[in-house]
């Protein structure tokens, strides 16, 4: 980069930078349409089955680079910066410990000793267990270091066996509560994640009550069971707004509070018309479906005008290690 | 060139967002602003250094550096992304219009002709390599494993079991793999092989047979499937083509499932018409080598035909349904090839122990 300091010129003196005042709203818009996911998908289709599957995580960063860019707040589109090759290099290395992992275990099958067998079954269970923690943290901290707006980066600053101990603790205190604990641990740990997210010297966090949480699954539970399942739409409505108005961003000694305005009858809409896209065009609707989700979670959802994003700092690292991002995939497990 | 064009620049260390001039030239961009002192500042974009995120929905975003954090440059002009495209390196799915309808449908046929390409030419090459670079030791393993499973919950005759693996040694056949055949109590008529040396029969079929030379060439027909690496190509084949589906749909945890559900799929073991022709033709060849009657073989499919008209709608006849073709090809062999047949005895005798056990299962 050369940068110097020119006298002014006649024909240059309108670039002046902007200088925004706190803006009127912060807007969260997804702009992107179903006709270009669906070009993007049938893309990669093509292209893994041209390569026998290579190129899959190529195929998934365009996916993601879809999405992110056409992801506005204000006026700016959000950037992936990761690259297929990243995600290739996790995908090797997850799949080098899988074969490993899989191989031992069916080798201790063909030696039909039962303590072996034992061993290796304890293996493969325990590998996954501690897998799944580890790969969240690592997860989290690649993609949001792959995340920026206007070149600030987004970043995540927990630490790895503060979760895992978290995580193993949650379980076991849901397996001998029968499950009662759940809310209270999925409410810990939502504290613990979106409490280490930075965006620049934007720092979040989520004040949410397990007993609250609680309320909402067992009320949700309850009714939905009386309705036969068609109250599921307003618990799941109500579920997705609770952790939305309990997170908030700080920033400049300000605080706000996101504010999701979900509706159970808005989301029973888009549920059923998705659905009923899907079927009707035996899945080449999907990508519209995918659109429709993506533009429904973003209209509903505000940050009030107090943070202004235009005096962020970059305040976060790099990180490149892609490798928990693929395990969460190959877990099926999507958490951003 | 001289061409000037509008765009918004983050220097990387905030959010504020910079209007610039664009000057773009051969080997760069030279981008240029005034600092909130007035003064004018020049920033110049070094070609190689230039990444590009993304272009969509008529915006085009740089970055530029190769150390983080990188600065970033926004610009929405058509002309100058038209430019971008034409000069810089750009991606493929930015080179293809993937919004227009003739290249959607393109796709989709692509999709479909490379899908049935592979899938018909592609995936049993492979999947035929991987079994026949799969080694024997290991082959017969996996067999004993799918024995033990496949003979769960069934009813064995032990008395037929050992009076049907004397007779296979009898016919002298030349054995590349240590055969166990199992008699299974069950109305259907049905046997099959599998990888390894594993064959079963299930005693219906041996209630209806005349000769002792249908059941040799019964027995070398699973005999070749075995020989042949059948239920090994089968397998393989099954699991590429799992594998294959997976990937198209980028559901890559469904590969571990397929591991899992494969080893219940041997049970319902169907051949390719291709595959039962040359076990018939292995047969064929295995009885006239050890100069047992072929008649056998035709007898035996007559035997099946005639049961395929009854009840009991068995596995070995559903998935055989061009027996009238494989009698023809039996007779054709019958009749292009002179060979003496030399009575065997003991196979007699053990085919009459197999006959004389009158607990049929009704």
């Amino acid at each position: 980069m050369e940068e110097q300091n020119n006298t002014p010129q006649p024909e240059q003196i309108s670039a002046q930078p902007e200088v925004n005042l706190v803006p009127a709203a912060n807007n969260l818009n997804f702009l992107g349409t179903g006709t270009e996911l669906l070009g993007i998908t049938l893309l990669n289709m093509v292209l893994s089955i041209v390569t026998l599957g290579l190129y899959y995580p190529w195929a998934r960063v365009n996916r993601l680079k879809f999405l992110y860019q056409n992801t506005y707040l204000n006026d700016t589109p959000f950037v992936f910066s990761g690259t297929g090759k990243e995600l290739f290099k996790g995908f090797v290395k997850f799949f080098v410990a899988i074969i490993v992992v899989y191989g031992i275990y069916i080798w201790a099958q063909t030696t039909h000793d039962i303590t072996t067998v034992l061993l290796a079954t304890l293996l493969l269970v325990l590998f996954f267990a501690c897998i799944v923690p580890l790969a969240i943290h690592g997860a989290l901290r690649y993609r949001l270091s792959r995340t920026s707006w206007r070149g600030i980066h987004f970043g995540y600053r927990g630490d790895r066996w503060q979760l895992f101990m978290d995580m193993w603790l949650g379980y076991f205190l849901t397996a001998i509560t029968f499950g009662l604990y759940n809310s209270w641990f999925v409410n810990k740990l939502r504290t613990y994640i979106i409490g280490n997210i930075r965006f620049g010297n934007v720092y979040f966090g989520y004040d949410g009550e397990g007993g609250e949480l609680f309320w909402i699954n067992f009320k949700g539970g309850v009714l939905t069971f009386l309705t036969l399942g068609i109250y599921y739409f307003w618990y799941k409505a109500e579920f997705m707004r609770y952790f939305a108005n309990r997170t908030y961003l700080e920033h400049d000694g300000k605080k706000v509070y996101l504010e999701a305005h979900y509706s159970g009858g808005d989301l029973f809409g888009l549920i059923i018309v998705n659905l009923l896209i899907s079927l009707f065009t035996f899945g080449f609707g999907v990508p519209f479906a995918e659109v429709r989700t993506a533009k429904f979670m973003l209209d509903h959802l505000h940050i009030p005008a107090d943070i202004n994003f235009d005096n962020l700092a970059q305040t976060e690292d790099d990180y490149s290690d892609a490798i928990g991002d693929d395990v969460l995939d190959y877990l099926d497990m999507g958490i951003v | 060139m001289n061409l000037s064009f509008k765009g918004r620049y983050f220097s990387g260390k905030s959010s504020t967002p910079i209007t610039v001039d664009i000057a773009w030239h051969a080997h760069g961009l030279e981008l240029i602003y005034t600092n909130p002192n007035n003064e004018f500042v020049t920033v110049f974009w070094n070609k190689p250094e230039i990444h590009q995120t993304e272009i969509s929905s008529g915006i085009v975003t740089l970055r530029y550096g190769d150390t983080f954090p990188q600065q970033q440059l926004e610009v929405t002009d058509s002309a100058f992304i038209a430019l971008y495209k034409k000069e810089y390196a750009v991606g493929l799915i930015h080179r293809v219009k993937l919004t227009s309808a003739s290249v959607l449908i393109g796709l989709v046929l692509l999709i479909g002709l490379s899908a049935w390409l592979g899938y018909i030419f592609l995936l049993p090459n492979i999947a035929d390599y991987g079994a026949r670079v799969f080694p024997k030791e290991y082959e017969i393993k996996l067999g004993e494993e799918l024995y033990t499973s496949v003979l769960q919950g069934e009813e064995i005759d032990s008395t037929k079991t050992v009076a049907i693996n004397r007779f296979f040694n009898k016919l002298n056949i030349q054995k590349d793999y240590p055969v166990r055949i199992t008699v299974v109590k069950s109305p259907v008529v049905n046997a099959f092989a599998l990888p390894g040396g594993g064959i079963v029969v299930y005693d219906a079929i041996l209630k209806d047979m005349k000769s002792s030379d249908q059941l040799a060439a019964l027995l070398a027909h699973e005999y070749s499937h075995v020989q042949l690496k059948h239920a090994t190509r089968n397998m393989f084949r099954s699991l590429a083509g799992y594998i294959f589906i997976s990937v198209v749909f980028s559901d890559v945890n469904g590969i571990a499932n397929v591991l899992v559900e494969n080893a219940h799929q041997l049970r319902n073991l169907s051949y390719s018409r291709e595959l039962e022709t040359e076990a018939d033709n292995q047969g064929l060849r295995i009885l006239q080598n050890n100069h047992i009657s072929a008649t056998g073989m035709k007898d035996l499919f007559v035997q099946l035909k005639k049961e395929s008209g009854s009840v009991e709608v068995s596995e070995i006849i559903s998935t055989h349904p061009d027996l009238d073709n494989r009698i023809k090809n039996a007779d054709q062999f019958l009749k292009s090839t002179n060979y003496t047949f030399i009575p065997n005895d003991s196979i007699l005798y053990y085919f009459k122990q197999l006959k004389a056990d009158s607990t049929w299962n009704e």
